[in-house]
C-alpha cells in the first residue's frame, strides 16, 4: 500500500471542520472499526465512528466483514434513511487493510438499546420442527443445506466485471459462481476467445491522500483468475490476459470499482 | 456433577457380531501382548463385521462395510518396508486407527524400544539421537509425535520448488533434527523437522467428499475463493481434509507417501496393493460404542449421532450447523428423563451431563478471534459462533466443512508455547500478504500448511479434525497438546476466553467421551 496525494488543493479539504457527512455524500476513510457484541445468541455487526457519526459498514455478501487488528477502508455513500449495526449506513464497500494495526481492538458490548434492535438475529428452531425431532430423533440428522447462490447469466460477447477488496485477490462467492458459469460458457463455445483484463486501484481518502494498491496486484488478480477458469475447464490457450498496472486517477467517488477485472467470452467464428 | 470415567483399561479384545466366527485375534496374539490390544505387522487377525475394544471410556466400536478381512497377507497389516512397520503400526483398531500414547507406551515397555514403531527415520525425536533410549523417542513417548520432514523450500506436487514467501530461522531445536548436519535445514537434502500425531484411518467418506452445501460451490476453497486440488489420477476435484497439512488429498496418493516415508519402502506400492489399501480404509468405521457410565451407544433410545452404525449409514459432506440439524444429532431423550423429584440413576445422571455438554458444543456462543486463517475468510474479526456453527460443523464427523485450514493458535506463539518441539522464527518478505493476527515475524513450532505453500499467511495453519473415536486415541491435536478431554476443553477455554463453568466443562468431557 503506498500512500501519495493529489497536491495541496485536495489537502485543504482536511483542515475543515469535521462534521458528519449528510445523506448521498461520497466518503472514503479510513479507520479501525468497532465490533459490536449483539446478545448471547446473535451474531457481531461492525461500525465505524468517523467525524463525530456512527457508520454501519456494510459490503456485498462474501466480500470481506471487517476485522479487529486491521484498519477498514470505508468508501461508499451515506445512505439517506438506511441503518446498519446501530449507526448510519454506508453504502459501498469496506475492505479490511493487510498490515496489523493492533490499536483496532474494541468490541463494544450489548447495551439494552443494541439488544433490542435485534440485529444478528438467526431463525430459532420452531415449534414444529422441535415436534419433529421429539417424534424422529432421527430427523435432526437430516440433510438441511443453505440455499445455493444463484447462478448467474453470462452471454457471449458481454464484458462482465469482478471487483476486489483493496490488496486482495479473493473475489467473493457470487464472483466465484460467476467464473464458474464463464468456464462452462466458454467450454461449451468453439473456437472460443477469453479476455482477461486484471487492474489494481487508487482511492482518493476524504483527507487528499490517495492510497494506491501494491503494484503487483493487477499481475496476482489476473493470473488467478486465469488459473480458475482453466482449472474449471476452459480451454487452454484459449485466455488472453492483460495486466493493467497502471493505475486511474482516483476521484474519491466510488474508487472501489477501480480494483476490478474484467473478463469477456467470445468466439472468433 | 458427574465425574470423570475411571482410567482402568480392561484388557480383554472383544469380538462380536460377525466376527465372533474368527477369533483369530486373541487367539495369535503373544503373551505380552495381549495386555495391550496391540496389533502387530505380519499378525493374522480377522475383521468381520464388528469389532470392539476397550478403553478407559468404554468400548471403541469398528464396523467394516466390506468383505471380511484376513490381515495376514493384506498390504495394510504387512511389513512392506525395510523398517518392519506396517500401517497398522501408527493406525490400530483399538486407538479409532490412529495410536494413543498409551499404546505407545505400553509397547516400548512390551518390546523394550525395539518395536519397529519406534524407528529411527520418525519414530524417534532424530534419527542421528542413540536409539534405544527413552529420551531419543521422548515425544513419540509422551505425545505421540512422529517426526514429518518437509522439504526446505518448499516442493510442488511434480518436484519442483516453490519460492517460499518467508526466511525461517531455527530459534531453539531440542531434538537437534533441524540443525542436524544429514537430517536438518543446512543437509544436502534441506528438511524442516517437525512433529505430528497420526490421524484416524476411518470414517473417510466424511473426509473424501467434496462439501456440499458450502458456498459459493464445492470446487472452491471457502477462503481465498481458490480451486480445490484436483485428483492426479482422475482429474476430479477433491476435498482437502485428509491430512493435516492438505499436502497429498487422495487415499492413494497418502498410501504411497507413507510406504516410502513412514514405512521406509525402496519399491512403490503396487496398484493391487494400493487398491486394496483403499478399499480397506474406505470400508472402516470407527466410534465409541459402549460407554462405561452412559451404556450403549447407538440403537434404539439413543441419541442418533452415535456410534459407528451412525458414521456408516449417515450424510458425508454436509454441514449440521442450524438449529434442526445438528452436527451429532439431538440428544434430548438424555435431558430429562425423569419427573421434577425423581431421583436419577447415575447412568441418566452421566446421559443427561452428555446431553448438556451437546448444547454447550452447539449452542453457547463465544468470541472466536484472531484465528489465521479462519477469522479472515470473511467471516470477520471477531466472529461469534458456538463450537459446532463455528469450526466444528460437519455432519456426524465433526470438523470444519469448509474446509477448514486455520491457525487456532497451537502451533504458533503467543498461545501456545511448548519446550520440547522446535522453535522456528518465520519472517515474510515485504511483499507477502502477512498472516492476518501475527504480522511478518511469526514464532512458530510448526508452520503447518506453510510447508506446503510457502505462504506467509498460512504459518501456523492445519486442517480441523474429525471429533470421532476420541477416547480411544489421546493425546489431541495435531502437536498433541492435550494429553485429556479435559486438557482440550481448558485449552479452548484459555485461548477464547470462554468462561466456561466447571460443570460444562465436565459436560463437554462425557459429550466427548462418548463420540
Amino acid at each position: 500500500m503506498r500512500f501519495g496525494s493529489l497536491g495541496p488543493w485536495l489537502a485543504l479539504g482536511a483542515l475543515s471542520v469535521a462534521v458528519p457527512a449528510s445523506a448521498q455524500q461520497h466518503v472514503s476513510f479510513v479507520t479501525c472499526p468497532v465490533a459490536q457484541d449483539t446478545g448471547d445468541r446473535s451474531d457481531v455487526c461492525f461500525f465505524v465512528r468517523h467525524e463525530g457519526e456512527r457508520y454501519g459498514v456494510s459490503s456485498p455478501p462474501d466480500w470481506g466483514n471487517p476485522q479487529l487488528g486491521h484498519k477498514l477502508l470505508v468508501e461508499g455513500v451515506v445512505s439517506e434513511d438506511g441503518r446498519e449495526c446501530g449507526g448510519v449506513e454506508i453504502e459501498g464497500r469496506a475492505s479490511v487493510l493487510p498490515e496489523l494495526s493492533s490499536e483496532c481492538d474494541e468490541i463494544a458490548p450489548a447495551t439494552p438499546e443494541i439488544l433490542a434492535l435485534e440485529l444478528g438475529r438467526r431463525p430459532d428452531i420452531t415449534e414444529a420442527q422441535r415436534a419433529m425431532i421429539l417424534a424422529d430423533p432421527a430427523s435432526s440428522l437430516q440433510i438441511m443445506r443453505l440455499p445455493a447462490l444463484p447462478v448467474p447469466e453470462v452471454a457471449l460477447g458481454r464484458t462482465e466485471t469482478i471487483y476486489f477488496p483493496f490488496e486482495r485477490d479473493r473475489a467473493s462467492g457470487p464472483d466465484a459462481m460467476l467464473m464458474l458459469e464463464l468456464a462452462r460458457l466458454a467450454e461449451a463455445t468453439s473456437d472460443v476467445a477469453i479476455s482477461v483484463r486484471a487492474f489494481r486501484g487508487a482511492t482518493l481518502l476524504d483527507n487528499g491522500e490517495i492510497l494506491e494498491e501494491r503494484e503487483d496486484m493487477a499481475r496476482q488478480r489476473g493470473e488467478k483468475i486465469v488459473g480458475i477458469l482453466e482449472g474449471l475447464g476452459a480451454p487452454e490457450g484459449s485466455i488472453d490476459l492483460e495486466i493493467v498496472s497502471e493505475v486511474e486517477e482516483p476521484t474519491g467517488r466510488a474508487d472501489w470499482q477501480s480494483r476490478r477485472a474484467e473478463l469477456r467470452v467470445s468466439t472468433t467464428r | 456433577m458427574v465425574s470423570q470415567p475411571s482410567t482402568r483399561r480392561f484388557p480383554v479384545l472383544l469380538l462380536i457380531g460377525a466376527s465372533l466366527t474368527f477369533g483369530v485375534a486373541v487367539a495369535t496374539q503373544s503373551a505380552e501382548y495381549a495386555e495391550n490390544q496391540w496389533w502387530g505387522p505380519g499378525e493374522e487377525h480377522t475383521i468381520g463385521d464388528t469389532l470392539e475394544f476397550t478403553n478407559d471410556y468404554g468400548r471403541l466400536r469398528l464396523i467394516n462395510t466390506g468383505e471380511l478381512i484376513n490381515t495376514a497377507g493384506h498390504p495394510f497389516f504387512e511389513p512392506l518396508g525395510e523398517n518392519g512397520r506396517a500401517c497398522v503400526t501408527c493406525h490400530q483398531p483399538s486407538d479409532a486407527m490412529s495410536l494413543s500414547v498409551k499404546t505407545i507406551r505400553a509397547q516400548w515397555d512390551a518390546t523394550d524400544g525395539n518395536d519397529p514403531l519406534f524407528a529411527a527415520i520418525d519414530g524417534s525425536n532424530c534419527p542421528s539421537l542413540p536409539q534405544g533410549e527413552e529420551a531419543s523417542h521422548s515425544l513419540l513417548l509422551t505425545k505421540g509425535l512422529f517426526r514429518i520432514p518437509r522439504p526446505w523450500p518448499p516442493k510442488a506436487a511434480d518436484g519442483s520448488v516453490i519460492e517460499p514467501e518467508f526466511d525461517l530461522e531455527v530459534v531453539s531445536d531440542p531434538t537437534g533434527c533441524n540443525l542436524d548436519p544429514e537430517y536438518g535445514m543446512f543437509s544436502d537434502d534441506p528438511a524442516v523437522s517437525v512433529f505430528r500425531r497420526p490421524r484416524p484411518v476411518a470414517n473417510m467418506k466424511y473426509l473424501l467428499t467434496l462439501p456440499n452445501g458450502v458456498t459459493p460451490h464445492e470446487y472452491f476453497m471457502y477462503n481465498d475463493k481458490s480451486l480445490l486440488p484436483t485428483d492426479p489420477e482422475t482429474g476430479e476435484f477433491v476435498s482437502v481434509q485428509l491430512m493435516s497439512d492438505g499436502r497429498l488429498p487422495t487415499l492413494r496418493g497418502q498410501a504411497g507417501d507413507a510406504s516410502s516415508t513412514h514405512l521406509e519402502m525402496i519399491a512403490e506400492l503396487s496398484e493391487e496393493e494400493l487398491r486394496q489399501i483403499e478399499e480397506f480404509e474406505r470400508s472402516i468405521y470407527v466410534a465409541q460404542g459402549f460407554s462405561n457410565q452412559a451404556g450403549e451407544l447407538g440403537g434404539p433410545g439413543t441419541p442418533p449421532g452415535l456410534g459407528p452404525e451412525a458414521m456408516r449409514d449417515g450424510p458425508p459432506g454436509e454441514l449440521g450447523n442450524n438449529p434442526v440439524n445438528r452436527v451429532f444429532g439431538t440428544f434430548n431423550m438424555w435431558l430429562h428423563q425423569r419427573g421434577d423429584g425423581e431421583e436419577l440413576t447415575s447412568q441418566e445422571e452421566f446421559q443427561a451431563s452428555v446431553a448438556r455438554g451437546a448444547d454447550v458444543f452447539f449452542d453457547k456462543r463465544f468470541f472466536i478471534q484472531d484465528v489465521g486463517v479462519y477469522n479472515d475468510k470473511g467471516l470477520g474479526n471477531p466472529f461469534k459462533r458456538s463450537c459446532a456453527s463455528g469450526c466444528h460443523n460437519t455432519v456426524l464427523a465433526g470438523m470444519d466443512l469448509a474446509p477448514g485450514f486455520m491457525d487456532l493458535g497451537l502451533n504458533n506463539w503467543p498461545w501456545n508455547q511448548r519446550d520440547d518441539l522446535p522453535l522456528f522464527k518465520a519472517t515474510c518478505h515485504d511483499d507477502a500478504v502477512p498472516q492476518s493476527y501475527l504480522g511478518r515475524v511469526i514464532y512458530t513450532h510448526d508452520p503447518g500448511r506453510a510447508l506446503v505453500t510457502g505462504r506467509c499467511s498460512d504459518i501456523g495453519a492445519s486442517m480441523t479434525q474429525q471429533m470421532r473415536g476420541l477416547a480411544a486415541r489421546a493425546p489431541y491435536f495435531m502437536g498433541g497438546e492435550a494429553d485429556t478431554l479435559r486438557e482440550m476443553v481448558d485449552f479452548y477455554d484459555r485461548r477464547f476466553n470462554i468462561r466456561y463453568s466447571e460443570q460444562e466443562k465436565q459436560d463437554l468431557v462425557n459429550f466427548m467421551s462418548v463420540l
